[in-house]
């Protein structure tokens, strides 16, 4: 491995590192206000509500992410609006996170037995009291492994920033790449997509290793000991 | 009751009440009474319609038609948030013992009144612990439900629903869900805790329980009330020939 070239670089990709974390971080943070917010509404009985959410979920979800950010990115001068490529990566992120997060949330919801709303129900507690304090939180323990999952996928997805011009972690190696090619010659390809390769592989572990901690944090009370 | 007639107005009073789900008509008028610190169990076969009455008292089922007076006032047919005043007075407890498995057991019991301004925390903490002692379960205050026995959870759930001081306790199949070992100890609390004086309505197989602790066994079949009448009577001489082969078939 070219670890001289990557040293030379390492301010260059600490940057990059930031606009991934900051594309990562927002669109996640985003996404799981939209999820909870669409997936608690499409468990509420209103056929008009649960079609209009149904259809969002579907058209955003069936569309790969690459398009839908091309789509955000090019298209929405269309509509009035300019995104810088950050913005653009950040917005259809979002998308895809808030309509598949409001999926997981929609079964998280309904997989908590209907019997918990029926006695918090019966005990004179207020509607939107019960789905706070306990219908959320228990479909809050049920989704958390497929959440993580969800969020693995989305800081993936960070990379696509690079299509559009983003200098996140991908562009910056290519960039870092065909420097030194041009400077040096010799493609140190191998080197820094290894190294890029370890970096994801890394931030990975992190976030795994947190979202056991919250599951274990979460679960110890309702495990039977 | 013989000895309550004309001395006090029904506590509760049911009359000419119809559910329908669509075409499927649930039940086909339903007319009866109970009177204060009276103890009625409500039996009958599957699909005669008991579970569905003791759930349009409690408003977790809206009403076709006719009325529910509760302490004179007509409670049939209320909205969600008047019915939950209502659910003050009328406690339920249901047969698969919901606990709310993400809080202890003093979380369970003082959460609704607490929340509700109904009691202040310490208060309530109070008379969760005093309740508890009763149903022989101080020692568990701390634990979460998926630590408890089925029958120590069901105990719980009785004292969540006492909780407000309700005037009236229903009991919807308490034991139904519960292995045969643990029904006793259930059965035991609850005719401990409606013995002084509380108002019960229970939906139960248990003819044993209905023998002992009922003042009168009200008899359903086909969304009727076809017999109503003291234990003595009901299981001795039934009236009618639908009763005799339920109790052949539950003894």
């Amino acid at each position: 491995m070219n670890l001289g070239l990557i040293a030379e670089n390492a301010n260059f990709f600490l940057k990059a590192g930031g606009y991934a974390l900051v594309i990562f971080i927002t669109s996640t943070a985003a996404s799981i206000a939209i999820s909870a917010i669409l997936g608690t509404l499409a468990t509420v009985r209103i056929r008009v509500i649960q079609a209009v959410i149904r259809g969002m979920v579907e058209l955003i979800r069936g569309v790969p992410q690459v398009i839908s950010l091309f789509f955000v990115y090019f298209g929405a001068p269309a509509f009035g609006l300019q995104f810088t490529p950050l913005q653009a990566t950040i917005v259809s992120l979002t998308l895809w996170g808030g309509a598949n997060g409001a999926e997981v949330v929609r079964g998280g919801i309904n997989a908590v037995p209907r019997h918990q709303l029926e006695s918090a129900r019966s005990l004179g507690i207020a509607p939107l009291d019960s789905l706070r304090f306990v219908i959320l939180p228990q479909a809050v323990r049920l989704v958390l492994p497929a959440y993580a999952g969800l969020c693995n996928m989305l800081m993936h997805s960070t990379s696509l920033g690079a299509l559009v011009g983003v200098t996140e972690l991908l562009k910056s190696g290519q960039i870092v790449i065909e420097r030194a090619e041009y400077f040096h010659g010799g493609s140190p390809g191998l080197s820094i997509y290894g190294f890029l390769l370890v970096v994801y592989f890394l931030a990975g572990l992190t976030m795994n290793a947190a979202v056991v901690r919250l599951e274990r944090r979460l679960g110890t009370a309702t495990r039977r000991s | 009751m013989a000895e309550s007639d004309s001395v006090t107005d029904p506590i509760l009073k049911v009359s000419a009440l119809y559910k329908a789900y669509g075409e499927h008509v649930v039940l086909q008028g339903i007319d009866f009474e109970v009177a204060e610190n009276e103890r009625v169990v409500i039996m009958g076969s599957s699909g005669s319609g008991k579970s569905t009455l003791i759930r349009c008292l409690n408003g977790l089922e809206t009403t076709t038609s006719g009325s529910i007076l509760f302490k004179g006032n007509d409670i049939a047919g209320l909205p969600e948030r008047a019915w939950r005043r209502v659910r003050r007075s009328i406690g339920m407890v249901f047969q698969d013992y919901s606990l709310f498995p993400h809080f202890n057991v003093l979380g369970n019991l003082t959460f609704a009144p607490v929340r509700e301004g109904v009691l202040g925390k310490s208060e309530a903490v109070e008379r969760a612990m005093v309740l508890l002692d009763r149903v022989g379960l101080r020692h568990k205050a701390t634990a979460y439900p998926a630590q408890l026995s089925g029958g120590q959870q069901q105990r719980v759930a009785i004292v969540r629903a006492m909780m407000m001081q309700p005037n009236i306790m229903l009991f919807d199949e308490p034991t139904s869900a519960l292995d045969a070992e643990t029904v006793g100890e259930v059965l035991a609390i609850m005719r401990d805790l409606t013995a002084d004086g509380m108002t019960s309505i229970t939906v139960t197989h248990e003819t044993g329980f209905a023998r002992q602790c009922a003042d009168r066994i009200v008899y359903m079949d086909d969304g009727r009330i076809i017999e109503s009448g003291p234990p003595e009577v009901f299981f001795t001489a039934p009236q009618t020939e639908r009763a005799r082969s339920f109790l052949k078939n539950h003894k």
